[in-house]
């Protein structure tokens, strides 16, 4: 007989049994297809380099304020002058930051676009072409104060707007039909008149590190026009990535940044003081670093599942196995040789695992639909997840993996028994439980298993419960949240953009159910950041006594709009706002860490809100609000009003309405569509959105750790109760004799059952063990809750008790009405 | 009514019902076996002997008829009774020994005491210990069944009949696993336990074996038959025998002429 032989051998056996191939390859699909899809994560945002030329010479550029524990710094744009004028182990330094603009003309409505200020050389560091069309060169890039609307005050006047612009793809075919003829035309961007000089290629996207807030996919790239020479170092917005030049290596260029960022401390003393620091970090690891311990844990609890699968499946064969035992032996002794029954049984095993991975496969597919379904908010290249070679490679190499996992023991014991021992076993007394060391052994393995997955999984629903109850310092019920961006032609100077704000105020408060209007920027809870300096007033003569605050800039009636606690003092009222009284709103953190033992109203504190240090009074104290994820702090808070900032309005609407908000929102675009059809809103979402989506990053861990647990407890389950089964059937002999010496159906229930809970109790001491060190690696994922909490590791044990009845609950019952007339053969 | 049978059996019926076939295992069976007697219960296979033994061993109920045992009618009481009855009157060897492969020889023995209340641990292996040298297993009890002989199992399975001091010990086919030598050995013992008191009703279709008893009762059919019956019966079967093998050789005869 061949191998061609073994396989047809290997492929009727199974078709004979189709239950036991149908539980076999759907529990292995179950393993193989969770691996796959995750594996299509840990490829997409690990291991995949990024999609652009050369990716491992690409670096980003990270500057830091040590003495401030601030750990990502953007650039100004004079430090991205100097430091491009040194690195020349680069081949350049780009930068690159995104933000929202109205682009209207030619055809279709205005609408909100996202666009990319990128300095020229971006296309030359990053190594893209358009698709049709230029690059950007220095003349789109210089800077010409004529460009700049009269009046513009200091420092915003040191920005002249971009005249040329590229395209995305997708806005080209979206807006403009793909029409080549658009090069050359002119559309009008904010009030701005722009040339459209290329269309970007098909499928262009740019990924920087979270902490950056850029977003990958602008509808539009405009190169920064900027007076380098009086632009202010303290405006910080240029995310900087670099491209090494060829056989540089990282290393030899920090130590080029090195001498950099000590000639900038030596020359810049509020550098040195709030120790600055710069350094490169690869992109791609960058980029994926704040998510690789959550997809690492994820992949090692889909891991876990497949172990739990592949012991499963090994159980069912050993039981089959030795169902097929005195077959197996008849074959031996008519001169089978161990080799050719060792291969026969691999071939059943390997049969089941190329079903269990073509099944897997699609699941997989499936798996990875919804894992774009979840939403994973703040999972760097989510697009880029799909089911590539490198998934498929991945399957087959898992399924050759657990081939031998699960038919590597069963076909060793099965080509082991012959018919001598067969007739001896049947003789006398009963059988002996052949490979029960091995079942018993799997099924301890399933429950240790699935209970550190369950662990895991409740760790991450306490999380979550804990994120529902965090308080984000307001209310955020009935609150409609919107932003909009006044055309720069129209409202060229602050007193214009601020008419046009207080107009829109309080049009809006005349509106049926609105209850209140104001304005914040950055709006909590949308990651955006916005931070300066201050010192107490004794100690703001001393540079390095200076600590990095969050900034809020709020107008009109924010705090009474978000229902904000207040602590102590008052908020501002009208009079401040009109007078632009030098007073300031703090959250309890700051008054924490600086007034622990004295009232904070009425303090001092000097801030730099603009080119200027300033002196302000604090005149209350509210509930810190979350600025981008509810599971942290986040830093000490200084509110001001808008007028105080110097520059025009800023910020987002929040507006507090009697009913559902999302019912206000097309009254409030017409409302401003008929004070200016030219001014668009964007962003219009409730409050409750934002929450979500700042919950989204545990939801979604949590959700796919809670499936990957419930699965993995069926499994077990399923282990258990065929083990059980298994037992009871194997045992019949002996459950006839005790039932015959005196054995009460109670007896050999308990029996059944305390076998079961002996199993469940020795794989969840396991367990606990193993979780109690595992759960450590999640510490990243979890809020408000210890990877060791008893509460959680008690219920699940609890659970596994009553899932270890439950599945002990049949075998039992069944061996209860064991007739030990027939077991025992008395005829 | 009351007696003083250890066993009293009265129009005692059992038939089995599989599908539409109505199988009358035992009818009208009268039987009585007093305390200390030693009765064999033979006949060819299929005759009711096993159905009739379990009943008497309470592991079966009869369709119709009365069982008293020690003058207790049993045969509507429920299983949990059954239990504590088979567990503290009854003693049961097997024809296939029927130990259980993961204990050992001395926990074999002690296993029907694990089902009566009251015994210790140590009182368990002490008392299987007792009954192990009554058949001469004491030095095996580390043992695992499989480690020992067919006679030595069986010698096992006797302690533990014996084991809990049953009124009664129930033996079905006890020699059918063992070559002669062992079977004779096992007949000697239980003959040595019934010299010693016992009570034992062992079913053989070995007349030889059958011999060791005070009693014999034929069972035939489902039904009790005395000797000459089944002398009677075994002339008739011999001479129909007979007569099918002349009838065969005359046919072949004429076939070749």
């Amino acid at each position: 007989m061949s191998s061609r032989d073994d396989l047809d051998f290997a492929w009727k056996s199974l078709a004979k049994s189709p239950g036991f191939a149908a539980v076999a390859i759907v529990t292995l699909a179950l393993g193989l297809g969770l691996n796959a899809a995750v594996f299509s994560i840990v490829n997409a945002v690990l291991l995949k380099p990024l999609d652009l030329p050369n990716p491992d010479e690409l670096v980003f550029v990270n500057g830091e304020m040590q003495i401030r524990e601030v750990d990502y710094f953007p650039y100004s744009p004079p430090d991205w002058r100097d430091l491009s004028e040194t690195a020349d182990l680069l081949v350049g330094i780009a930068a690159y930051n995104t933000f929202n603009n109205t682009l209207k003309g030619l055809e279709g409505e205005a609408e909100q676009v996202t666009a990319a200020g990128i300095t020229n050389n971006f296309f030359d560091v990053v190594g893209v072409r358009p698709y049709i069309g230029r690059t950007f060169d220095a003349a789109d890039a210089a800077f010409s104060l004529q460009d700049v609307p009269e009046g513009t005050p200091f420092p915003q006047n040191t920005f002249a707007p971009p005249k040329v612009a590229l395209l995305s793809h997708e806005l080209w075919q979206r807006r403009f039909g793909g029409d080549e003829d658009i090069l050359g035309q002119v559309m009008d961007l904010g009030g701005n008149q722009v040339e459209i000089v290329g269309i970007m290629p098909d499928g262009f996207r740019f990924d920087l590190p979270p902490e950056a807030g850029t977003d990958p996919e602008p509808d539009l790239l405009l190169p920064v026009r900027i007076d380098y020479e009086n632009a202010l170092r303290n405006n910080v917005f240029m995310n900087l990535v670099g491209r090494l030049k060829a056989d540089v290596s990282i290393e030899q260029a920090q130590a080029q940044l090195d001498t950099f960022v000590a000639r900038m401390n030596d020359r810049h003393e509020i550098k040195a003081s709030v120790g600055w620091n710069s350094y490169y970090r690869d992109l791609h690891s960058a980029i994926s670093a704040p998510v690789r311990a959550s997809v690492l844990v994820l992949m090692a609890a889909v891991v876990f599942v497949l172990l739990i699968a592949c012991a499963n499946v090994a159980n069912l064969l050993l039981v089959r196995a030795s169902s097929r035992s005195r077959e197996t032996a008849i074959r031996a002794a008519l001169g089978g040789t161990r080799r050719r029954l060792l291969r026969q049984m691999f071939m059943e095993a390997g049969l089941i695992a190329v079903g269990g991975a073509v099944l897997g496969l699609l699941l997989a597919e499936g798996g990875i639909r919804f894992l774009h379904a979840l939403g994973p908010e703040g999972l760097p290249m989510a697009s880029q997840i799909r089911l590539d070679l490198n998934v498929v490679l991945f399957t087959l190499l898992i399924t050759v993996g657990s081939t031998v996992l699960a038919g590597v023991i069963p076909a060793l014991r099965t080509s082991r028994s012959n018919l001598i021992d067969e007739l001896r076993e049947r003789a006398g007394s009963s059988r002996s439980s052949g490979g029960k060391l091995f079942r018993d052994g799997m099924v301890v393995l399933e429950v240790t298993l699935s209970f550190v997955l369950l662990v895991g999984a409740g760790l991450m629903v306490r999380s979550f419960i804990s994120l529902q109850a965090t308080d984000p310092g307001f209310n955020p019920e009935n609150v409609l949240t919107f932003n909009l961006n006044l055309p720069n032609d129209e409202y060229p100077l602050p007193a214009d953009q601020f008419r046009f704000w207080d107009q829109l105020y309080e049009r809006i408060s005349l509106t049926p159910g609105v209850e209140s209007v104001g304005t914040i920027g950055p709006l909590p809870l949308n990651g955006a950041a916005f931070n300066g300096r201050y010192a107490t007033e004794e100690n703001s003569g001393n540079l390095e006594s200076y600590r990095q605050a969050d900034y809020r800039v709020i107008k009109g009636d924010y705090f009474q709009t978000m229902q904000t606690d207040l602590l102590a003092g008052r908020v501002f009222n009208r009079n401040d706002e009109l007078n632009a009284s030098a007073y300031i709103v703090i959250d309890d953190i700051m008054a924490r860490k600086n007034f622990a033992d004295e009232d904070p109203v009425g303090q001092k504190l000097m801030v730099r809100f603009g080119p200027d240090p300033t002196l302000v009074e604090i005149i209350g104290v509210v509930r810190h609000q979350d600025s981008a994820q509810l599971q942290e702090d986040g830093n000490e808070t200084i509110f001001l009003m808008n007028e105080l900032l110097g520059f025009g309005p800023f910020g987002s609407f929040v507006v507090r309405t009697q009913a559902d908000p999302a019912t206000f929102a097309g009254p409030i675009r017409e409302l401003v569509r008929n004070m200016d059809a030219d001014v668009v809103l964007q962003n219009v979402r409730p409050m409750t959105e934002l929450m979500d989506d700042a919950r989204a990053p545990t939801w979604f861990a949590l959700s796919l750790i809670s499936i990957f647990g419930v699965i993995a407890l069926i499994l077990a389950s399923v282990g258990l109760y065929s083990v059980l089964s298994y037992i009871v059937r194997l045992r019949q002999s002996e459950l006839g004799v005790r039932m015959t010496f005196g054995a009460t159906p109670a007896r050999i229930f308990s029996l059944v059952v305390g076998r079961g809970f002996l199993l469940a109790v020795v794989g969840g001491a396991l367990g606990v063990v193993i979780a109690l060190s595992v759960t450590r690696l999640m510490q990243d994922l979890l809020v408000g809750v210890s990877p060791t909490d008893p509460l959680t590791f008690g219920s699940t044990a609890a659970l596994f008790l009553g899932i270890a009845f439950l599945a002990s609950f049949i075998p039992a019952r069944r061996a209860t009405r064991v007739d030990p007339v027939i077991s025992l053969r008395w005829e | 009514m009351s007696s003083n049978h250890l066993i009293e059996i009265n129009n005692l019926s059992k038939v089995f019902y599989t599908d539409e076939i109505e199988t009358h295992a035992l009818s009208d069976i009268e039987l009585r076996v007093d305390t200390g007697e030693y009765v064999a219960i033979n006949g060819p296979s299929g005759c009711g002997k096993s159905t009739l033994l379990s009943i008497l061993g309470l592991l079966d109920t009869p369709s119709s008829g009365s069982y008293r045992l020690s003058g207790v009618p049993v045969e509507d009481i429920d299983a949990i009774e059954r239990a504590r009855i088979r567990n503290q009157e009854i003693g049961f060897i097997f024809q296939a020994f029927n130990l259980i492969g993961e204990l050992t020889v001395a926990e074999n023995v002690a296993m029907p005491l694990v089902y009566r209340d009251g015994v210790s641990k140590r009182q368990r292996l002490k008392l299987a210990e007792a009954a192990l040298q009554r058949v001469g297993m004491a030095h095996r009890t580390s043992h695992y069944p499989a480690q020992l002989s067919g006679g030595q199992q069986q010698r096992v399975a006797v302690a533990r009949a014996l084991v809990g001091e049953p009124k009664i010990l129930l033996a079905d086919e006890p020699t059918g696993n063992l070559d002669s030598r062992n079977g004779e050995a096992v007949m000697a013992l239980l003959e040595e336990l019934h010299a010693h008191g016992a009570t034992i009703c062992m079913v053989t279709h070995d007349p030889r074996y059958a011999e060791f008893a005070q009693r014999g009762i034929h069972l035939f059919d489902g039904r009790i038959v005395d000797e000459e019956t089944i002398r009677q019966m075994r002339e008739e079967e011999e001479q129909r025998f007979r007569k099918l093998i002349e009838d065969a050789r005359q046919s072949t005869s004429a076939a070749t002429a």
